[in-house]
C-alpha cells in the first residue's frame, strides 16, 4: 500500500525537478568560426546634418547563447545573445565652410540581441581624423601671403556610441540588421586641448553567411 | 579616358577664369598664423571696397553668431558693406594646435594685423577697413589700435558694448546694485532682484574681488537680460527667425559643441590675463573716427564704461550712441537704430 502511494509521489517529483531544471540560466559559447564576419554601410552626419558615409566591417571575437526563464516561468525559456564584437571603419564626410574629414575607428562593441532580433549596443573606439580643408594662407612675416598646399590636420579620436537596432538573423534568416547608432567623439590634440562632436548614424549590416545562433 | 582628361581640364579651365562675383561676395577661407587656422568669411558688397572686421566677443566666443544667428542683421550690413567675420584663435570654429600660452592678447592682436594684411593681398590694398568689436572684441580692438601705427591701415572703429576696460567688477558691481534696488519692487523677478542686492550687499569694495566674485558678478550681468526683457527695459525690436537660427545650428560651417568647447577652454586660459586689462589711460592714442554703442541696460560692462571710454579716446570725430532699452547686446535688441547708425557712420567715412 504505501509502495502504491510512494511510487505515484516520486515520479510526480521527479517530473516537477527535471522540468525546473530545464527552465534554470545556461549559457553557451558559441565556437562556431566561419560564418561571422559581416559588412556594414551607414549615413553618418557629423551634427545629424554635415552627411557623410560611414562602411565598416565587424567581427564577433566572442558570443554566448544565455538562456534563461521568462517571468512568468508559464511562457517558457527566452534566448538572448552576447558579443563583444571588433569593427573597423572609415568614416568620410562633409562640414560646409568647415572641413572635410576622412575618419579611420575601430571599435570594440558589447552587443546584446534580444530573442525577436532588437539589439543594443554600446562602442568604444579609437581612431584618427584626418582632415581636409578648403583655401588656407600664411601671411609672413614680411607682408607676403603663401597658399598652404592641401591643408588639414590629423587628430587622434576616442568614441563612445550606444546602437538601437534589429537583427533579422535571428527570427527570420535574413542576413540583414538596421540600426541608429548616435555618437560622441573626443579629438585630440585641438587648440589647445581637445575638441568633441556628435555624429548620427543610420545603417544596414549584411552578414555574410547564415545566422550562426540557428540551431541547426 | 583622353575625353575624360580633356573633360577635367576643360572644367578646371573654366573654373580658374571665373570671376568673383565683388558685388556679392561669399569666400570662405582659413588664416595660418602660429599653429592656429582661423576661418573667415567674407560676405556681401565688395564693390563698396569697405571690409568691416567682425571682432567677436569672449574671450572664446565666435564670429557667426553676427552672420548666420540673425540674417536681418547681416543682410543689411552685407548689402552696403564686404563683412568679414573670423573666429579668434581658440574660438567659435577655429582649429590648429597651439601651446596654450598663445591663448593671448598679443597674439590675437598679431593675428588680426595679418588677416588685415591677407585682405589686403586678396582684395586690392585700396580697400578702406573698419572694425567693429563688441564686448571682448572692444578689449581686443584698442589692443590693436593702440598698437604701432596699426591705426593707419583702418579707416574707422566701431566698438559696441566694448570691454576696453576689463577690470571693470566695481562698475559691474555698482550698476547691479543699483538696477537690483530699482526693480525688486517692481519687478516680476523681486525674488530673484533680492538675491543679487543681497548679494552685493554682501561684497566688501574696498578689496579686491575674487575671481569667483568676478565670475559670479559677469554671470549676473548676463541673467538680469532675461529678468530686464520681461520688464520691457530691454527689447527686441526685430524678432528672430527660425530659419536663421536652424540654418546656424545645423546646416552652416558653425559647429555648436566645438564653440562651446572653445569658449570654455579659451576664456578659462584668458581669464587671469583678462582680468586686469584696462586700456582707458590708452585710448587717447586712437586718432581715427569712432563710434561707440552702448545699451543703457548693459550690466556686463555698464554704460559708465562706455562714457569714460568715448571721453578718453583721442579722436575728434567720435560719436556715441546710446540705446535706451538694450542690454550688452545692443545690436540685437535694438536693431533697427543701431543698423541705421552703424550703416551711416561706415558710409560716411572713407
Amino acid at each position: 500500500m504505501k509502495l502504491r502511494i510512494l511510487i505515484p509521489l516520486l515520479f510526480i517529483f521527479s517530473t516537477v525537478l527535471s522540468q525546473t531544471e530545464k527552465l534554470t540560466k545556461t549559457t553557451y559559447k558559441d565556437t562556431s568560426q566561419i560564418d561571422k564576419l559581416s559588412a556594414r554601410i551607414s549615413y553618418y552626419g557629423i551634427n545629424t546634418f554635415h552627411a557623410g558615409l560611414k562602411i565598416g566591417v565587424e567581427y564577433p571575437i566572442k558570443r554566448k547563447i544565455i538562456e534563461k526563464p521568462r517571468i512568468p516561468r508559464k511562457y517558457g525559456l527566452k534566448v538572448i545573445h552576447k558579443e563583444w564584437i571588433a569593427s573597423i571603419n572609415l568614416t568620410g564626410y562633409y562640414h560646409k565652410n568647415n572641413h572635410t574629414g576622412f575618419w579611420l575607428n575601430p571599435e570594440l562593441s558589447r552587443r546584446r540581441t534580444g530573442r525577436r532580433g532588437g539589439f543594443k549596443e554600446f562602442s568604444y573606439g579609437i581612431g584618427f581624423l584626418k582632415t581636409f580643408q578648403p583655401k588656407t594662407y600664411i601671411v609672413n612675416d614680411d607682408g607676403s601671403v603663401d597658399k598652404v598646399f592641401m591643408p588639414g590636420h590629423g587628430f587622434f579620436t576616442i568614441s563612445l556610441g550606444i546602437a538601437y537596432g534589429k537583427d533579422y538573423s535571428v527570427k527570420k534568416n535574413k542576413p540583414l540588421c538596421w540600426y541608429i547608432k548616435p555618437n560622441y567623439y573626443l579629438i585630440f590634440p585641438y587648440n589647445t586641448l581637445f575638441n568633441m562632436g556628435f555624429g548620427f548614424e543610420v545603417g544596414i549590416t549584411y552578414k555574410f553567411l547564415s545566422n550562426p545562433f540557428l540551431k541547426k | 579616358m583622353k575625353y575624360f582628361a580633356l573633360l577635367i581640364f576643360i572644367i578646371l579651365f573654366i573654373n580658374s577664369c571665373k570671376k568673383e562675383d565683388l558685388g556679392n561676395l561669399n569666400d570662405f577661407f582659413y588664416l595660418r598664423n602660429d599653429g592656429a587656422d582661423l576661418p573667415v568669411y567674407v560676405e556681401g558688397n565688395g564693390y563698396s571696397k569697405k571690409f568691416v572686421i567682425v571682432i567677436h566677443g569672449g574671450p572664446g566666443g565666435d564670429a557667426q553668431i553676427y552672420n548666420n544667428f540673425s540674417k536681418a542683421f547681416s543682410k543689411t550690413l552685407e548689402d552696403n558693406f564686404a563683412m568679414v567675420y573670423y573666429d579668434q584663435r581658440g574660438s567659435g570654429t577655429s582649429v590648429g594646435k597651439f601651446n596654450g600660452d598663445l591663448l593671448n592678447v598679443n597674439q590675437h592682436v598679431e593675428d588680426l594685423e595679418k588677416l588685415i594684411t591677407l585682405l589686403k593681398s586678396k582684395y586690392g590694398s585700396s580697400i578702406n577697413i573698419f572694425l567693429f568689436g563688441h564686448s571682448w572684441g572692444g578689449t581686443l580692438g584698442t589692443a590693436f589700435l593702440i598698437k604701432g601705427n596699426n591705426q593707419d591701415k583702418i579707416s574707422g572703429w566701431i566698438e559696441v558694448d566694448g570691454a576696453h576696460n576689463f577690470a571693470c567688477n566695481k562698475e559691474v558691481y555698482y550698476a547691479l546694485k543699483n538696477i537690483s534696488l530699482q526693480q525688486i519692487y517692481s519687478s516680476s523677478y523681486s525674488k530673484e532682484w533680492s538675491e543679487i542686492y543681497s548679494y552685493c550687499n554682501k561684497l566688501d569694495t574696498t578689496i579686491a574681488f575674487a575671481d569667483t566674485t568676478i565670475s559670479r558678478l559677469n554671470k549676473f550681468g548676463f541673467e538680469v537680460e532675461k529678468y530686464l526683457n520681461t520688464d520691457g527695459l530691454i527689447i527686441s525690436d526685430t524678432p528672430l527667425e527660425i530659419s536663421s537660427l536652424l540654418n546656424h545650428l545645423y546646416t552652416s560651417g558653425y559647429s555648436p559643441i566645438t564653440a562651446k568647447i572653445n569658449l570654455r577652454i579659451t576664456s578659462i586660459k584668458m581669464f587671469n590675463e583678462v582680468k586686469n586689462l584696462n586700456y582707458s589711460d590708452q585710448l587717447y592714442k586712437i586718432k581715427i573716427p569712432t563710434l561707440f554703442v552702448w545699451g543703457k541696460h548693459d550690466y556686463v560692462i555698464p554704460i559708465k564704461i562706455g562714457y569714460d571710454g568715448i571721453n578718453k579716446i583721442g579722436s575728434t570725430d567720435k560719436k556715441m550712441l546710446v540705446l535706451e532699452k538694450s542690454g550688452h547686446s545692443s545690436m540685437f535688441n535694438q536693431m533697427k537704430p543701431f543698423l541705421t547708425e552703424v550703416v551711416g557712420f561706415i558710409s560716411s567715412h572713407n
